[in-house]
């Protein structure tokens, strides 16, 4: 088969570019520890979520030092709970489920983003290091009011943060920052 | 002959076919031009109706002027994807691959009624799709269908809307049929010739569809209509979604191989020159049968419920589906430039002012291809498993696929129009110097368009919602506004619509031009590396068909497997009982 | 007598679009920030002017020199 010198050229540097580019993505895995979400958070009950030990009482819980596990419901037009409250210099683990169609959870600006299915529960680790407050967008249509459907990352200072004040409003209008200092992380 | 689209047949037919030469398409293959006719006249309304609805939408969703309630955006929006991506971009993809198939192999389909039908199918698919989710707009009818392009459970359509989806789909293997049974016949009178490479195009592409579209099948006829029809409970969603995305990302390259086809065979003929290598594109549609499938699992990077491998898998997979599309920037450009050098082009870049800029044909594909290296690298960040995390369903997402399907895709199709409907019609382009506007206007609207959403992704502006503005936060743009950005997408929004409009106006007018059409005779020219300097085996189509059929078994098998195993087949895990297929059976006795 | 048909005026306004765009981030990269869309447009029209005047004008004055 004629290939010509130059098509030749095109051809290596194609492949090296291509190479190059799922070898970013090894390392991005491997070294700095971005993991996917997968399957480890299993399966529920989409229409039992209410006998479900942990969604039945969506919230965050303290699991180790700086260590949090928040448990998310999204179902139309809102997420529980609304907002969330971590506190800063914490590693938090999100389990976010669906009641009713497939929502999405992004926590705008940020890389902590994943797709909430019903009967799928996705898990993801993020590292939140300083005091600032995100919005949560829901990013997957989900019906009529779709736009609606927002919630907030709260980060506080790990000296005004206490368990009992998740799930209670707060005033303040959020900016959110476009820095990435919510990361997945490796560690899980 | 009588068919019930009789009424659009004559469309743009010319009044006196024997003013025509006797060698050019429209009066060797009446039948069809006919049938490219037709398909290019649906492809056409979708456009219009498609293109309006976007422009409403880039004008709500940014907030300069809301004519609609937000909650009909979303019925607009599916009619926008439903419209532009499955009926606009394969109903002209079946005007191109007709006239293609029947030009290369020298021959009418061997029986136009099977033609007709599969028009037909593809029509009356379209008709009940289109119709219900219109009907969503008209509160006294209770039909709707408001489950966007990406129609998996557990969003629900009216049965219709799935319906005409699975006829559309059926009307388009019969057309595939159509299409090899013409090979065939060719086949028998040379049995040693290689494929014209068209010819070829059309096959490896429809292969392709065959193998992406089994995804979609069981989708709709197994799990969908069952379940909208109340015959069978709620399928898994994951399940849905797995099986819609095995179609969903091969079918952009169903909208793609057309756009090729004519980057391929046309494009070289309008720079004056010829293609550059005859082997190198057979092995750029061998790459895409085989590649296109085993990738649909990177549209769901961020789904719970597939383990990381899986996920992997198919972005090494969609990495190298680069290939194609860089052998094909290669071999376009040296086509063009050795075109260019006829012309008398010297020099470096001297050669660039020697090309026949003023034809809308050519300047519109080339443009089209320029956008699509921008497109191709924005997909790579798509495709890259963990920076997608960043702009998983932003409006970064629509921003790169209309640099893809609504750049690459649909300008190189106004472009090829401006060749083609000629061609079909035996009439004169009504105006080139409007056709050369009309295209420079759609790239710069797509620039301010695609370059803002591309930035609001980044600011993490979701995608396909009618207020993005949220009461509780504000986004914040790397550069610039938001309000900016918001600006630039209705701005850019309003001159796609404009471009839209002067491109359905310039083509109705050609239609309905008196003036016969000139050169029509010319034939598109040999490659400069014919098809005797690639291997044989290039042209086993059976052989690549096995080859594609193990890599999709090898990248979907144990995904599907372990989904089955989680989650089940319906939600909740019920098993379909016979006490649930008893309306069935009542019916039946 | 324009040096520039239409259409090639056309193309180089086309192509000006583009860099007119990205001209606002090309800068954050030497420190520049905040370089806002408008002015960056305002700047690029102006190029674009003086391309236009070029076409028209530089001919004529070439003439009238050689009279």
């Amino acid at each position: 088969m004629h290939v010509h010198n130059y098509e030749k050229l095109w051809l290596l540097a194609s492949l090296a570019l291509i190479v190059g580019f799922i070898s970013t993505i090894v390392y991005g895995a491997v070294g700095a520890g971005v993991v996917m979400v997968n399957d480890e958070g299993g399966q529920v009950n989409a229409s039992g979520l209410s006998e479900h030990p942990e969604f039945n009482d969506p919230g965050v819980r303290k699991v180790g030092p700086n260590e949090y596990e928040a448990y998310v419901v999204a179902q139309q037009f809102a997420f529980s709970p609304d907002p969330i409250e971590v506190p800063a210099n914490s590693t938090v683990t999100f389990y976010v489920t669906s009641r009713d169609v497939v929502h999405g959870f992004e926590v705008a600006g940020t890389n902590a983003n994943a797709m909430v299915v019903p009967g799928e529960v996705s898990k993801m680790t993020v590292e939140f290091n300083e005091t600032d407050e995100y919005g949560v967008v829901c990013n997957e249509y989900c019906g009529q009011a779709h736009h609606d459907m927002a919630g907030e990352v709260i980060v506080k200072e790990p000296g005004n943060f206490t368990l009992d004040d998740a799930g209670e409003s707060t005033t303040a209008q959020a900016t959110n920052g476009t820095d990435e200092t919510a990361n997945g992380t490796g560690e899980s | 002959m009588s068919t019930p689209t009789e009424s659009i047949l004559n469309i743009g037919r010319t009044d006196d076919e024997t003013a025509l030469p006797a060698e050019s398409f429209i009066v060797k293959y009446p039948t069809v031009a006919r049938v490219v006719r037709v398909c290019f006249a649906y492809a056409f309304v979708a456009l219009a109706v498609g293109g309006l609805f976007g422009v409403i939408q880039a004008l709500h969703r940014t907030n300069v002027i809301r004519v609609i309630d937000s909650a009909d955006y979303y019925t607009l929006l599916t009619a926008h994807g439903v419209f532009l991506a499955i009926v606009f971009t394969i109903f002209f993809l079946a005007g191109v691959f007709a006239w293609a198939n029947t030009r290369s192999l020298e021959r009418p389909p061997l029986n136009p009624r099977f033609t007709w039908l599969w028009v037909g199918t593809m029509s009356a698919g379209t008709l009940l799709s289109g119709g219900s989710i219109l009907a969503g707009l008209v509160a006294e009818i209770d039909v709707s269908a408001d489950v966007l392009f990406t129609f998996y459970a557990p969003l629900q359509a009216h049965p219709l809307f799935y319906i005409g989806l699975a006829l559309f789909v059926v009307g388009t293997w019969l057309a595939g049929i159509d299409w090899f049974r013409q090979y065939l016949d060719w086949r028998a009178d040379n049995p040693d010739e290689r494929i014209p490479l068209q010819s070829f195009m059309v096959l490896t592409t429809m292969l392709m569809w065959y193998l992406s579209t089994l995804g979609v099948a069981i989708e709709v006829v197994v799990f969908l209509i069952p379940w909208s029809l109340g015959l069978m409970p709620a399928p898994t969603p994951l399940l849905t979604r797995t099986l819609f995305w095995f179609f969903g990302h091969p079918v952009v390259y169903f909208w793609l191989m057309p756009a090729y086809l004519m980057w391929y065979t046309v494009l070289p003929k309008l720079s004056g020159g010829r293609l550059f290598s005859d082997p190198l594109a057979r092995v750029v549609f061998v790459l895409f049968l085989l590649l296109s499938t085993p990738v649909g699992i990177h549209h769901q990077y961020l789904d719970p419920g597939i383990a990381e491998g899986f996920k992997f898998i198919a972005m090494t997979n969609t990495m190298f589906l680069l290939l194609p599309s860089l052998l094909t920037a290669f071999t376009v450009v040296a086509s063009v430039e050795h075109g260019a050098r006829q012309n008398g082009g010297e020099g470096y870049f001297g050669w660039l002012t020697a090309l026949p800029w003023r034809d809308p044909a050519f300047t519109g594909m080339m443009l089209a291809g320029l956008m699509f290296a921008a497109g191709g690298f924005s997909g790579m960040v798509n495709a890259g498993m963990n920076i997608n995390y960043l702009v998983h369903n932003t409006i970064w997402v629509p921003g790169h696929f209309h640099l893809t399907v609504g750049t690459a895709v649909a300008l190189t199709f106004m472009a090829a129009a401006y060749w083609l409907v000629p061609r079909v019609t035996g009439r004169a382009l009504y105006s080139r110097p409007i056709g050369l506007f009309q295209v420079v206007l759609w790239f710069i609207g797509m620039t301010f368009m695609s370059a803002a959403m591309h930035r609001g992704g980044l600011a993490g502006i979701p995608r396909r919602t009618a207020e993005p503005e949220y009461s509780k936060f504000t986004f914040e743009a790397v550069v610039g506004t938001i309000s900016s950005l918001r600006l630039q997408i209705a701005f850019g929004g309003v001159l796609l619509f404009v471009s839209l409009v002067i491109f359905l106006a310039n083509i109705a007018l050609t239609a309905a031009n008196n003036e016969p059409a000139t050169g029509l005779k010319t034939d598109l020219p040999p490659a400069l590396s014919g098809p005797e300097q690639s291997p044989q085996v290039l042209d086993e189509l059976k052989l690549w068909a096995i080859i594609a059929i193990v890599l999709v078994i090898l990248a979907y098998s144990l995904p599907l497997w372990s989904i089955i195993n989680g989650a089940g087949f319906y939600q909740d895990g019920i098993t379909a009982s016979p006490q649930v297929v008893q309306p069935v059976l009542e019916v039946l006795i | 007598m324009s040096r520039l048909s239409p259409a090639a005026l056309l193309l180089i306004g086309a192509a000006l679009v583009p860099i007119a765009i990205e001209f606002p981030v090309i800068l954050t990269f030497v420190g520049i920030r905040n370089f806002s869309f408008g002015l960056s447009f305002a700047l690029f029209g102006l190029v674009f002017l003086a391309i236009l005047v070029w076409s028209e004008v530089a001919d004529v004055i070439g003439s009238s020199a050689g009279s």
